[in-house]
């Protein structure tokens, strides 16, 4: 090979380098990388607490208590890792705005919903709650599935949506157990997975 | 270079301002410390080629604070983003067939 055709070849190679680094650059800006896994195992963590709590150390101040200290314990939580996140975080693109506001919506949604029941005095779980709040998570996780063409997201959304019918179909002694099935895999086990693609993003893009 | 074969813009050229200018495309403002962990450059290189970017007139740079913290947020300007366009042009015509 000439020096003339060895120089050429360098100088595509060069330029074709910079066009995989425009791809990659924009991919990276783009994705959705900023890290909420740890937000699903955190809730996931916090139901987990209460119900805990209750079966463990049951008692008058517990039944009232119980689910107030944990979820509150659990938006503090939320808002000071959000918070020491934000610092390094991008102002996304649209597609990111819509996706925070889809999830912090259905977040304010269920803290308002249990405050709600905290007001009615009495704070004892009842089926229509988990009701209630696995069709809030079903519909986040499906317009989020739907604006990143996710396919787990999709089959979380089904998850939520499954476990929500199937408490109100299923006895009441099954209840407990069927919440609890669905909080920790559609809570832990998908924010560890979530959690293990943002590292391994992280790993692969240096 | 060949006559005839259209000039790469020398201030998008460089490999840190091209991939700093690439991730501004995709959002829609940026802080300088994002940038800085999605580069993977250090403050002073990273502060230096925002500067180019600046000068050129490619890129927008506004302080603010977030509360007690300050911050510097980078967005990419109209012209940043035609300039781009013209060198993606450019690029895919220097590499002819390849593409």
């Amino acid at each position: 090979m000439s020096s003339s055709e060895q120089g050429n070849t360098d100088d595509r190679a060069e330029l074709l380098q910079r066009l995989e680094l425009m791809e990659t650059m924009i991919a990276e800006g783009r994705s959705m990388t900023v890290g909420n896994g740890w937000i699903f195992v955190l809730w996931g963590v916090i139901y987990l607490l209460p119900t805990a709590w209750l079966y463990l150390l049951p008692s008058r101040f517990a039944n009232h208590w119980a689910w107030p200290i944990c979820l509150c314990m659990g938006y503090l939580v939320m808002f000071i890792g959000l918070r020491r996140q934000g610092r390094c975080v991008s102002r996304g693109s649209v597609a990111a705005r819509a996706i925070q506001a889809v999830w912090s919506m259905m977040g304010l949604s269920c803290g308002l919903a249990a405050f709600g029941v905290m007001l009615s005095g009495s704070f004892v779980w009842k089926p229509v709650y988990s009701v209630t709040i696995f069709m809030m998570i079903a519909m986040a996780q499906a317009t989020s599935a739907m604006i990143l063409r996710w396919k787990a997201q999709w089959i979380m959304a089904a998850l939520w949506w499954g476990g929500a019918v199937a408490v109100l179909v299923r006895p009441n002694d099954q209840t407990n157990t069927l919440v609890l099935l669905v909080e920790v895999l559609g809570m832990i086990v998908f924010g560890l997975y979530a959690m293990s693609l943002e590292r391994s993003s992280r790993v692969q893009h240096g | 270079m060949a006559e005839g074969l259209p000039e790469l813009d020398p201030v998008i050229h460089g490999k840190l301002r091209l991939a700093l200018l690439s991730l501004l495309t995709a959002v829609e403002e940026a802080e300088f410390t994002w940038l800085r962990e999605k580069t993977g450059s250090t403050d002073g290189n990273l502060g230096a080629q925002m500067l180019k970017l600046e000068e050129a007139g490619y890129v927008a740079m506004e302080k603010r604070f977030a509360g007690r913290k300050p911050q510097t947020l980078y967005r990419m300007t109209p012209a940043g983003r035609a300039a781009l366009v013209k060198y993606v042009a450019a690029l895919k015509k220097l590499l002819g067939g390849a593409l």
